[in-house]
């Protein structure tokens, strides 16, 4: 039997329900991917948030000091300042991780009102995630390279970006069901 | 043929409206009997459409950045003693200004600020030591591992930018060896200038704060240090901060306590250069004090701003004759 279109049956193959009102974008949601970047900003905040508070203090972290994994000595190093300035660079990484955060929630308050998310939201995050990932990059050179030492709060943070970027580039990902006419 | 939508119409009986979907429910296509629905189905994508594809390549590429770090610290570090300080920042503009311009107010409050004359005089008449400018010339060795003379080095440039100008001074810390006052917050003369129209300095940092090879003393500082930084004028014979004014003075070790620094920041550092009473200005600027007085000697109390300013001109009388 033919299976052309014109024929007027069709084969019972199961298919998904296409969305009746939403955009492609709003109706595959929010997803864990957001709620990832959420809990990612919320432990990279409170890590970054810790080590400026010591920062200004005057007090050594909780960390190891000695050998190379010492993360008092990187800390106290000029890269642990913002060039130029005395800002430690904890602070632009509290910021980092509030815009990183705030992205994600939009997202998710888009998915639970059932309204489409900006087009620029998810593009704008994976470019957030792209400039967290130069910065690492930045800080790892100084690391292994300048310093010869590592820094254990300062890895955590970075695996934490570079987990977001991994997830943003995901969530960028055109939606993995195509629409084709029969 | 009838159109779908009266078709589905039919279905349903009078007084009742069709059962809403949930979202996520399937049907199958017997129940959708038009062609002109549509239908989604999986359908392969392009490689670069999968979602894997650029999560693997950002790991591969982030991955192999590392790798490179890796490869580059392990590196020996370079042996030139070129004229810029690789890996250290230039000093701030507030620290500089700190210590640049510590009050004369300040200044004469503290005096010696607990701290003993650190001047040796030397014996003899050895040949003044002057720079290649014929001024008299104030030669310092030290390293940036070395936490006494990161505690020396605050002192040094107070007494020095009150006779002349730092350019390109940079920050940096001493090593990070916990056992002995690890990280102290201070300045490197390495990739520095300083110009006075009264003296020369002559600064010399033979390691960074990692120990590698930075800048080596050229014959005649070698025979200076190994000269004088020894009994009677060193207690402990090749020790550094080593520091010789003129040739008729020495400076052995550091007038200020590093313990002292620990946990502090520079601007912290900075910040307490203007109070009179506090424990790490007092030795800090006395410290000063006493170099500054030391530095007149060589100068013929020029500048008299300087010089003849309280403390200073009491510190002079001070100082053992050599």
């Amino acid at each position: 039997m033919s299976s052309s279109p014109r024929s007027g049956k069709l084969p019972p193959v199961p298919v998904e329900e296409p969305p009746d009102d939403l955009s492609d974008g709003a109706a595959r949601g929010a997803g864990a991917g957001a709620w990832f970047l959420i809990g990612a900003a919320v432990v990279g905040l409170g890590i970054a948030t810790y080590l400026t508070t010591l920062h200004y203090a005057g007090v050594s972290p909780i960390c190891t000091t000695n050998g190379f994994v010492n993360c008092g000595s990187v800390l106290k190093s000029t890269y642990s300042v913002v060039p130029g300035t005395s800002i430690p660079v904890t602070v632009p990484g509290m910021i980092w991780f509030i815009v990183s955060g705030a992205l994600a929630v939009v997202s998710i308050r888009c998915a639970r009102r059932g309204i489409e998310e900006p087009e620029w939201l998810r593009p704008a995050h994976l470019i957030w995630c792209l400039l967290g990932l130069v910065s690492v990059l930045y800080f790892v050179f100084a690391e292994l390279v300048k310093l010869h030492e590592l820094c254990e709060w300062c890895t955590g943070v970075h695996i934490l970006v570079f987990l977001s970027l991994l997830v943003t580039i995901a969530r960028v990902q055109p939606a993995r069901v195509s629409s084709r006419g029969l | 043929m009838a159109r779908p939508s009266k078709r589905r119409r039919e279905n349903v009986p009078a007084g009742r409206s069709v059962p809403s979907r949930t979202p996520g429910s399937t049907r199958t296509a017997s129940s959708t009997p038009s062609r002109y629905r549509t239908q989604r189905v999986q359908v392969p994508r392009p490689w670069w459409q999968s979602p894997w594809a650029w999560g693997s390549a950002v790991i591969v590429v982030v991955l192999a950045v590392v790798v490179v770090f890796i490869v580059l610290g392990l590196q020996p570090a370079a042996k030139s003693s070129g004229s810029s300080s690789s890996s250290n920042q230039l000093a701030p503009a507030s620290v500089l200004a700190a210590v640049t311009g510590v009050s004369p107010s300040v200044s004469s409050t503290v005096g010696a600020g607990g701290v003993a004359d650190p001047l040796e005089a030397i014996s003899g008449s050895p040949a003044a030591l002057t720079g290649s400018s014929g001024k008299p010339e104030v030669f310092y060795l030290g390293a940036e591992f070395c936490p006494y003379c990161a505690a020396e080095r605050w002192s040094v440039v107070i007494a020095l930018s009150r006779f002349g100008t730092f350019t390109n001074l940079h920050i940096t810390t001493s090593d990070s060896n916990p056992g002995d006052f690890p990280n102290t917050h201070t300045f490197t003369f390495y990739g520095s200038s300083y110009s006075s129209p009264y003296l020369d300095f002559a600064p010399i940092e033979t390691n960074d704060r990692n120990d590698n090879p930075l800048q080596t003393p050229s014959a005649a500082e070698g025979t200076l240090a190994s000269t004088y930084d020894t009994s009677p004028y060193s207690s402990s014979a090749g020790g550094i901060p080593f520091q010789d004014y003129g040739n008729r003075y020495i400076v052995s070790g550091s007038g200020v306590n590093p313990e002292l620094l620990q946990g502090m920041t520079w601007q912290q550092i900075a910040v307490t250069l203007t109070d009179t009473s506090s424990k790490v200005a007092q030795p800090i600027i006395g410290d000063a004090n006493w170099l500054t007085a030391g530095i007149c000697k060589l100068t013929g109390d020029q500048p008299t701003s300087v010089c003849s300013a309280a403390p200073i001109a009491s510190l002079e009388g001070q100082i053992a004759s050599s």
